[in-house]
């Protein structure tokens, strides 16, 4: 028998170290800054670009697509060359999807903060990024499936399954949600809109979560946990089981980020229902990463590489039992909207995220520089303050969740709202940002750490030239064995199973929302937003106030009582894109229109805490002075007359005219109180669509 | 300590070996409880009772709720006396509601009306000049229902009827006090009582 003898490409694999490592510090130093913005407005230092509502997507971005999206791409060419016995199909595409993916970070670092963003989260940069996105990706899927169209190894270990189902369900999600219309180079309408919108979103925005958070880092936690602990993995057959019922049950589990909005009630329940279903598939990974340290306990004590693997893969078990609890309908009253949800993700987060990640780079750098790890002390000790860190921060946002969740829906002996002020129960909890933020720096001083004992590793050392392999060539003979023994012989075959698998779920739901009208009841006073309301929501949508504020009231009595009439599906019809949000930081506006007068929310703006002292929201003079920009006005109307929404003739025609008509009209009622010259400013209309919401339906 | 079961085939997956165990028996168990549960639930909650999806569950917590209000409601009405002016004028002279009625307005009513009264935002109440009449029933009006076209709220759902008496009676005491900053006149002139001294004037 012939052997081969090839190299596998490390130098690609050191780059994507290395981005994690960088974007890793500036991901969490982000999270950090807003951290301290929550605790301490001043801390938005009245610069636009660096307030919360803009800065807060930089976090997330920066820390799931460049922070653990480079970490997984480190992990997935490590793994894969060695498991297929191949290097890698092309060293140009892995150069391309290397230098590709740090371009479109470096894009988001720089457009968020400009206050260019779609809104939808996770998904908040606009069309040309998303073009790159999926033009990476694409060069990355050939880069991979050209790796294993020309494997040594016939057979697909378990992790190139999970590689695959992520490779593939992430370019569907990216694809779908991102389906825009572009007006200009830097904004967009999603396709969608209201409820549909809020589906589509949700599907997209838990998968991302699943299929970026969750399965590639299985697959990298099946290489490198049984490679760190030199153990052989528990259960081959529990891999496969929980591989198909995890991305199959997965894909259905979106809508419990909308329990008890304007939902169908059918979609709300499959949502917490293939949540429960769940826990056993998400447990399934879990068991097969810690069993593979049975009857090698001891081997924690010493290594702090098994510590910081066996503690990611226990917040993945924490985290993949608290997701089930929260989307239970009962409990999810409480948690949604606060900072339960804050806490919820940064056990997966930091926990399972983090620390596979710093478990893998640990092992890997010796590997890939040839040399010892310069500090093993160094590196517990980043796993202790890493540990603190995370366990302090969840602390705090979980009392500060179900504190301020109580005080939402408490009512005294009276049956009246005993907490009836929002900002009392933001007061409540600001005592907790400032320990949430002492909880991320710790957190952020151990990653600062790791970078310490890194460079010291490395320090003069020689590049060693490319890991040297050998192996049989692939060979092609008759495969007997189960089914599932031949499948991993045949990856075309799996991809479209897998494929399938998370397709079902997907179009389960969201065609019956497109397609079946009596899911989104239709309301006849509810019409279209005027020209400069539709300026106003794009500045609302540029400022990020979607961050802080929902656009949501649920059908409870607390919150019927606190904001007014629930939200009706009918009433988000001609919302492109939808802006329900995801959490209150401050009260819901969804029946703001029409409660204050435009002098208050003038007032507000410039200075939130002149009407509320206790408030904690950046202020916004800027609004004041900006003078507005109504020349893309009759674009933006045109395009939602694209989408679907019924403008007029007239009202296409004559955009910019209506729009400053209006302006003129809040700006006279506003030199009434004594305020002149805001006819122009972007404050009147931000006001116009402020003072419109929430109120057709009282038509 | 049992055996590790082995997969049939062996390979090289870069040193890394499978073991076959069986299934946790507990982890079958937990997938097959959430399974059932799901079959359980669909049934139960949009078949069998719909009452208790979130949308009718709100409607009968809030016609209870109204019941109650109502209630509340008649019997105050029973108790009604023949001039409700007169009455409250003898309660306002009686005191004992300026501390509740300050804590209100300070934490509802200061942010657009000033702390002093001198207006902002909303009316200056510490003139003679009145929008809505200055009786002391026209201001608990005013603030029970709220003026919702000019961006005055009802306060009826977060205040109760107390607290509603006693920072009426807070905003009434504020009248004839000299702030330090008072917004410009706003409605007309007003007699001592509260009532609009031109006939003509408008009560709503």
């Amino acid at each position: 028998m012939t052997i081969e003898r090839f190299r596998y490409d490390d130098d690609i694999v050191r780059k994507f170290v290395w981005a994690t490592v960088i974007w890793g510090l500036v991901g969490m130093l982000v999270g950090v800054l807003i951290a301290f913005q929550l605790a301490f407005w001043k801390a938005n230092l009245g610069i636009p670009y660096l307030t919360f509502g803009r800065l807060r997507p930089l976090h997330t971005n920066a820390v799931i697509f460049a922070f653990a999206g480079n970490s997984f791409f480190a992990g997935m060419y490590y793994a894969s060359q060695r498991l297929l016995k191949a290097r890698m199909y092309s060293d140009k595409l892995s150069r391309i999807h290397f230098w590709g993916w740090q371009l479109i970070i470096v894009a988001a670092a720089i457009t968020l903060p400009l206050g260019i963003t779609t809104s939808k989260e996770y998904a908040e940069l606009e069309w040309p990024i998303d073009l790159a996105i999926t033009a990476v990706w694409v060069v990355m899927a050939i880069n991979y499936f050209g790796t294993i169209f020309k494997r040594r190894e016939r057979h697909l270990y378990v992790a190139i399954w999970f590689f695959i189902a992520s490779i593939v369900t992430v370019a569907v999600l990216h694809i779908f949600n991102s389906l825009e219309l572009p007006i200009s180079m830097t904004k967009s309408y999603s396709v969608y809109a209201g409820v549909q919108d809020a589906l589509v979103q949700w599907w997209y925005g838990h998968n991302a979560v699943a299929f970026f958070l969750t399965t590639p880092f299985l697959g990298l936690m099946y290489y490198f946990m049984p490679k760190a602990a030199n153990g052989p993995i528990y259960s081959y057959r529990l891999s496969i089981i929980h591989f198909w019922s995890l991305i199959f049950l997965y894909i259905w589990a979106g809508p419990h980020h909308l329990l008890f909005t304007s939902l169908p009630d059918w979609a709300q329940t499959m949502g917490m229902l293939f949540s429960l279903m769940l826990i056993a598939p998400s447990w399934g990974g879990m068991i097969n990463g810690l069993l593979t340290l049975r009857g090698a306990w001891d081997k924690l004590r010493e290594d702090p590489i098994l510590k910081f693997m066996v503690v990611a893969i226990t917040f993945y078990g924490m985290s993949t039992f608290e997701g089930p609890m929260l989307s239970i309908k009962s409990l999810n009253k409480l948690s949604h909207y606060t900072d339960w949800t804050i806490s919820h993700v940064h056990g997966g987060a930091l926990g399972w995220n983090g620390f596979l990640t710093y478990g893998m780079i640990y092992w890997l750098i010796p590997r890939l520089y040839g040399r010892e790890l310069y500090s093993k002390k160094l590196a517990t000790a980043h796993f202790w303050m890493g540990l603190l860190g995370i366990l302090i921060y969840m602390l705090a946002m979980y009392i500060a969740g179900v504190t301020q969740g109580l005080m939402w829906l408490d009512f005294d002996s009276d049956g009246y709202l005993k907490y009836p002020n929002f900002v009392e129960t933001v007061k409540a909890i600001v005592p907790l940002y400032w320990i949430r933020m002492f909880g991320g720096l710790l957190y952020l001083g151990g990653a600062l750490v790791m970078l310490y004992n890194v460079v010291k590793t490395i320090a003069g050392v020689t590049v060693p030239e490319d890991t040297e392999a050998e192996a049989a060539p692939y060979e092609r003979k008759p495969l007997v064995g189960s089914f599932h023994y031949r499948l991993e012989a045949a990856p075309v075959t799996l991809t479209v199973l897998a494929t399938i698998a998370i397709l079902i779920g997907g179009l389960a739901e969201t065609i019956p929302m497109m397609a079946i009208e009596a899911n989104v009841p239709s309301i006849s006073s509810v019409k279209p937003y005027t020209p400069l309301e539709l300026a106003g929501r794009d500045i609302y949508i540029r400022e990020g106030c979607n961050n802080c504020h929902s656009q949501m009231i649920r059908p409870l009595r607390a919150e019927v009582e606190r904001y007014g009439e629930y939200s009706k599906s009918g009433e988000f019809v001609y919302d492109h894109p939808f802006l329900w949000g995801s959490k209150r930081t401050g009260p819901d506006l969804h029946r703001i229109g029409g409660k204050y007068p435009n002098l208050w929310h003038l007032r507000h703006m410039e200075d939130p805490r002149a009407i509320v002292e206790d408030s904690i929201m950046p202020a916004y003079a800027w609004l004041l002075e900006n003078k507005m920009n109504l020349n893309d006005v009759q674009a933006k109307v045109k395009a939602m007359k694209h989408l679907g929404v019924p403008y007029d003739r007239d009202t296409v025609t004559n955009a910019k005219t209506l729009a400053e008509a209006q302006a003129e009209a809040i700006a006279d009622d506003l030199a009434a109180s004594g305020i002149d010259g805001m006819q122009d400013k972007e404050i009147t209309a931000l006001i116009a669509y402020l003072q419109r919401l929430g109120t057709d339906i009282k038509k | 300590m049992v055996e590790d079961k082995k997969p049939q085939h062996q390979h090289d997956f870069d040193g890394i070996e499978e073991n076959d165990n069986d299934l946790p028996r507990w982890w079958l168990g937990i997938f097959a409880v959430t399974i059932a549960f799901a079959v359980f639930y669909v049934p139960y909650y949009h078949f069998m009772h719909p009452e208790k999806l979130p949308h009718a569950a709100l409607q009968a917590e809030l016609d209870q709720r109204q019941t109650v209000l109502a209630a509340a409601e008649a019997e105050k009405a029973a108790e009604q006396p023949a001039d409700p002016n007169a009455t409250l004028t003898a309660a306002f002279q009686a005191g004992g509601w300026e501390e509740s009625g300050k804590a209100v307005y300070n934490a509802n009513c200061a942010a657009c009306h000033a702390p002093d009264g001198g207006g902002t935002i909303g009316p200056n109440f510490t003139d003679d000049y009145y929008l809505h009449g200055g009786k002391l029933s026209d201001i608990i009006h005013v603030v029970t229902e709220g003026v919702p076209a000019k961006g005055m709220i009802s306060w009826k759902p977060i205040l109760k009827p107390d607290q509603i008496r006693d920072v009426s009676f807070f905003v009434r005491s504020l009248r004839g006090t000299t702030p330090a900053q008072p917004k410009e006149k706003q409605g007309e002139l007003v007699d001592e009582a509260g009532n609009f001294v031109d006939a003509a004037a408008p009560t709503e």
